[in-house]
């Protein structure tokens, strides 16, 4: 319980640190600009990130469903409150996103598949647009973002499902 | 949890929240005096100063910016600085803000200079093509890639200013996509603009 205490407030901390690109998330006009074609740097984030959550989302309603202890991973908190110190530090946006990314994992027990639910963060990520870029794909495809985070979650989600549990 | 490692967490964890609490009231030198020393007028060129639009404004709030139309002899270019201290984020990477505008870059290009290297990025939109020269400056340092500026700039916030003059991005462009330019002949003519 206390542990769990300490991971929501890393969890804070890094929607904090991160605040700006949360509020930037949650208040773009994804549809909207979807049907329109219109450029929009934070296209299809919201779509991304809501399957992205998913294992998490997964982990904690069977969690609740059979009244178990939950278990988390105490490293990927460690790692959230570095990455937020090193966004605070050099204002680089990047490791605020990790940061979060970190300490959403944090709540579910970790595996060798977090890291790859990891990777798949950057489906939400602003920096995918900048990585996309220099890779000379298409930046703004909404497809791409969708497809990199359910990609990155099967796994995972396999993983917490209840019979691989039992 | 056990005790020790229970509080040497809590600690970890206060002491991010205290940093992140403080750090936003700590300011650090900015480059406006290098904004300002810009000339607007000089013996090969003038210039139009231009309003930042609504959108522009919240997307460089607390930025110090300078956005105008300079006529160096015969060409007319777009000139935009943006110096990012006490807004970081708002300065993004230009070749990602033209792939944000709808434009390719479909090729880099880069030009030396005695202080650096400047990158002149081919742009391409349907049928129009263009050229856009884009640079960070220190002032006495010039460099073309983001990430030296993103390294630059984290190092001189973790240093508290004392790592260097804070880099401004600038984006000189062809006022009229269908124009042909000499960048050379302009920097020669307005070598200012390598001053900033």
């Amino acid at each position: 319980m206390q542990t769990l205490v300490f991971q929501c407030t890393v969890l804070l901390l890094a929607l904090f640190v991160g605040k700006d690109t949360v509020l930037a998330i949650v208040s773009s006009p994804t549809i909207t600009s979807i049907i329109e074609k219109k450029h929009n740097f934070f296209i299809a984030a919201e779509i991304a990130f809501a399957i992205w959550i998913l294992p998490l989302l997964s982990y904690w309603i069977q969690t609740a469903k059979n009244r178990l202890p939950p278990i988390t991973s105490l490293p990927f908190s460690i790692a959230a409150i570095i990455f937020a110190c090193l966004s605070i530090g050099t204002s680089i946006r990047f490791f605020s996103h990790l940061s979060i990314a970190c300490a959403f994992i944090a709540l579910a027990p970790a595996n060798s598949f977090s890291f790859l639910w990891l990777f798949g963060a950057l489906s939400w990520m602003p920096a995918l647009v900048w990585f996309s870029t220099k890779m000379g794909t298409t930046p703004f495809d909404p497809f791409t973002r969708i497809f990199l985070a359910t990609l990155s979650i099967l796994p995972q989600l396999y993983s917490y499902t209840p019979s691989k549990k039992q | 949890m056990n005790t020790k490692k229970n509080r040497f967490l809590w600690i970890f964890l206060l002491f991010a929240i205290a940093l992140s609490l403080s750090w936003e009231m700590i300011s650090i030198p900015d480059a406006k005096a290098r904004l300002d020393a810009l000339p607007s007028s000089g013996s090969f060129y003038s210039s139009q100063t231009l309003p930042l639009s609504k959108q522009e404004k919240q997307i460089f709030a607390g930025c110090h910016m300078v956005k105008r139309i300079y006529k160096v002899d015969n060409q007319k270019v777009f000139v935009s600085i943006v110096d990012g201290t006490k807004n970081r984020n708002a300065v993004h990477d230009p070749s990602v803000c033209f792939t944000g505008g709808g434009w390719s870059v479909v090729k880099t290009t880069s030009l030396s200079i005695p202080k650096g290297t400047i990158d002149i990025l081919t742009l391409k939109k349907e049928k129009n093509t263009q050229e856009v020269l884009v640079w960070f400056s220190e002032g006495d340092r010039i460099y073309s890639s983001a990430l030296t500026y993103w390294a630059r700039t984290a190092l001189r916030r973790i240093s508290y200013g004392k790592s260097g003059p804070e880099p401004v991005r600038v984006v000189v462009q062809p006022l009229f996509s269908k124009q042909r330019m000499d960048w050379e002949q302009l920097l020669q003519k307005f070598p200012e603009l390598l001053q900033v």
